[in-house]
């Protein structure tokens, strides 16, 4: 399917990242969960910041494992329109 | 922990993709200068010097003449020299100058397109969209460097002779046809780096945004 029919705009996916609340919740800046995970912090900017557009599976399980949460709480998609 | 990507040593390193660059820019600067020169002579010239081969008659009149020790002797059927005509029309004066005028413009061509893709090895972007374009471009140089300008160059020589009345008598000189199979294998190995620079593009297009 195109982007422009699933609603994706310019992107071509409406996957957004919860990084942010996630690291509140824990209270974790990106920089030390950079450090934890062995993840670039540029790397998790883009994640954070919804500019990536694909993520590599041991990226998440990094993440995943020094925040102790599930992919599903990371990601979430984006309601159409 | 995500395992660190492995790391190699660049065969081209910025610094040096960067002199390069500038070195094969100079070179295409030069190189068209010379065939601007080279076409203005035969413009302004009335004349025009050729490539042809004496023949071996010629060669075995010349090894008499020369007089050489006893078992000494010169060797080979055909010898090269430059023959200068006077008194050419324009068309001819510009046939004659033709073969070296596409040399150069071939490797001011060439250079510069490869400058190119240094350009973009230097700024960390050795996958850039135009890559493989500059490279089809190098590789069109070399055969227009290497088969077309030898051509041109023994046209230039036939025409010559004709006009100075020495071809058909076929007995002083010569023009032989050659072709050499070398340009085209380069082109070839060029080709394939080409298409090596896109699918590299494409796999670059592929992971941009990953994290």
């Amino acid at each position: 399917m195109t982007g422009g029919d699933t609603d994706t705009g310019t992107t071509g996916h409406r996957i957004v990242c919860r990084l942010d609340a996630v690291l509140a919740d824990r209270g974790m800046t990106l920089a030390e969960l950079a450090d934890r995970a062995g993840v670039s912090v540029v790397n998790l900017s883009v994640l954070k910041n919804d500019r990536a557009r694909a993520v590599r599976f041991s990226t998440l399980t990094a993440v995943c494992d020094v925040l102790a949460c599930r992919p599903g709480d990371l990601l979430d998609i984006a309601p159409r329109g | 922990m995500v395992p660190a990507m492995p790391t190699t040593k660049p065969l081209l390193g910025p610094r040096a993709a960067g002199a390069y660059a500038v070195v094969l820019a100079l070179v295409s600067a030069g190189a068209a200068l010379v065939a601007a020169v080279l076409l203005v002579q035969g413009l302004i010239r009335d004349a025009a010097d050729v490539w042809v081969d004496l023949s071996d008659r010629v060669r075995l009149d010349l090894d008499d003449r020369l007089d050489l020790p006893e078992g000494a002797t010169l060797l080979g059927n055909l010898i090269p020299v430059r023959l200068h005509v006077p008194d050419l029309p324009l068309g001819l004066r510009l046939l004659a100058q033709s073969g070296d005028v596409v040399l150069f413009l071939a490797i001011a061509t060439g250079a510069l397109a490869l400058a190119q893709v240094l350009r973009t090895v230097r700024t960390g972007r050795p996958f850039a969209r135009r890559n493989p374009t500059w490279l089809a471009v190098v590789a069109v140089a070399v055969v227009a460097g290497g088969i077309l300008a030898p051509v041109l160059r023994e046209a230039a020589a036939v025409a010559a002779l004709e006009h100075l009345g020495v071809l058909s008598d076929g007995s002083r000189f010569t023009v032989v046809t050659s072709f050499s199979l070398a340009p085209v294998a380069l082109a070839v190995v060029i080709l394939g780096v080409a298409e090596a620079f896109r699918r590299g593009a494409a796999m670059a297009a592929d992971v941009d945004g990953l994290v």
